[in-house]
């Protein structure tokens, strides 16, 4: 048994590691209302985005643009926007992310994918495994903006736009709640949001006056919605890792608390048990003295 | 008073105004374009400039810098969508400067009518308003 000295550290340990995750489950905390506010002001523009498209592509149809360039058959090589953490300790946050993405390349082999990565996990991951990372970038700690959004998708535009890859995709978590985040795969491009907005608004549409026309208009939307889309998958796991790590955090002081409490119980026991074994020797003693 | 409408500016980052106003001058994609209340339905691409907007009061104006995006014009409200709005006086003007420079360097190297080109052309033309707009302010 371990003697009451090695208990006391044992608790020692468990205490500092206990201070350590519940600041960090503060910081989470702190940040997640934060970024849930972001997640939250973004969702009126990306609405408005939608229904923009839906009124357009019934005024337009048959337009030609690079970024519904259509393959025929199946991609061979596709473009992978990462969204990782650049820290660990967020429970399966980063596990469940990469996950997916193993299983979505898997058919193509490293050399036929192409990964813009967001946080250092997803990166150093597929790094170490031969893919090629084009550009990495880390989650930016102040809140991203929809510049650094921009950036990133622009990037991975230009790679469809000059033939690199044949398909777009983005894995990124969704926020379903604090406690909840959920993995998603999305296929960005080539497109398809045009036909699917059509569809989501059906009815007769107001007779707008184009200027200058829908083909020239929907031109320009296209990379924004694309950008839009980048933007909504990027805060979206922030807040995602943020959930995932307060979550986590918290139950890794819970779970601290406990261990504390079973040490502490131990070291009591073992100091009656040697109290109890003095008292024994002095009677002991005292009555071989009589 | 029927002369009046609501109109919304969103940004992906923040709802920038959403109010009654009277009337709304837009840089149009073929030129300025103002907007009263009643005006038929359009949809039309905006180019980085200056959006003055005549709140309900008929006095208090407000003067918002984009960079360019889209406006829908319906009956009941309109819209804009643009991917930055700053209004004047939260303009920084040394970022502003930056970001000049950053999109001339853009420019420079970007393929001649390609799309790179036309993105950065476009950054380029939103810095410059910045910069004369928060001078004049």
């Amino acid at each position: 048994m371990a003697t009451p000295r090695q208990i006391r550290a044992r608790i020692r340990t468990a205490k500092n590691i206990q201070q350590i995750t519940k600041a960090m489950k503060m910081v989470a905390a702190a940040r997640l209302r934060r970024a849930q506010e972001a997640v939250g002001a973004a969702r009126p523009y990306a609405e408005k985005m939608r229904e923009v498209m839906a009124s357009l592509s019934s005024g337009s149809d048959g337009v030609q643009h690079p970024l519904l360039r259509k393959i025929e058959g199946e991609p061979k090589k596709i473009g992978l926007i990462l969204i990782t953490a650049d820290r660990g300790l967020a429970g399966a946050y980063n596990s469940s992310v990469i996950k997916r993405a193993v299983e979505l390349v898997r058919p193509y082999g490293p050399e036929h994918v192409k990964i813009v990565s967001v946080g250092k996990k997803g990166a150093v991951f597929f790094k170490r495994r031969g893919f090629s990372v084009v550009s990495e970038n880390p989650v930016p700690q102040t809140g991203i903006s929809f510049l650094d959004a921009q950036t990133l998708s622009r990037t991975a535009r230009r790679l469809f736009e000059d033939g690199e890859i044949d398909a777009l995709y983005v894995i990124y978590t969704q926020f379903v709640s604090a406690m909840t985040q959920r993995p998603q795969t999305v296929q960005i491009l080539p497109l398809q949001a045009l036909e699917s907005a059509a569809d989501a608004k059906p009815g007769p549409k107001a007779d707008y006056i184009f200027e200058p026309n829908p083909e020239q208009i929907l031109s320009s939307l296209l990379p924004r919605y694309v950008d839009t889309q980048v933007f909504q998958s990027v805060i979206e796991s922030v807040a995602s890792e943020h959930g995932a790590r307060m979550t986590s955090m918290s139950a890794a002081t819970d779970n601290a608390g406990k261990m504390i409490s079973g040490l502490t119980l131990t070291l009591n026991r073992a100091r009656q048990a040697a109290i109890t074994k003095e008292i024994a020797e002095i009677v002991g003693g005292a009555e071989a003295l009589k | 008073m029927a002369s009046q409408y609501t109109l919304d500016v969103v940004t992906p980052e923040r709802i920038m105004l959403s109010d009654q106003v009277v009337s709304t001058v837009a840089p149009g994609y073929e030129g300025q374009l103002g907007i009263l209340a009643g005006h038929a339905p359009l949809m039309t691409e905006l180019v980085p400039g200056e959006v003055r907007v005549t709140l309900a009061d008929g006095r208090t104006t407000s003067h918002i810098i984009i960079s360019g995006g889209f406006m829908e014009v319906t009956a009941e409200r309109t819209t804009i969508l643009a991917d930055f709005a700053e209004r004047i006086d939260e303009i920084d003007i040394t970022r502003a400067e930056a970001d000049l420079a950053a999109a001339r360097q853009m420019l420079a190297e970007a393929d001649a009518g390609s799309a790179q080109a036309a993105e950065a052309k476009q950054a380029l033309a939103h810095a410059e308003t910045r910069i004369r707009a928060s001078r004049n302010a």
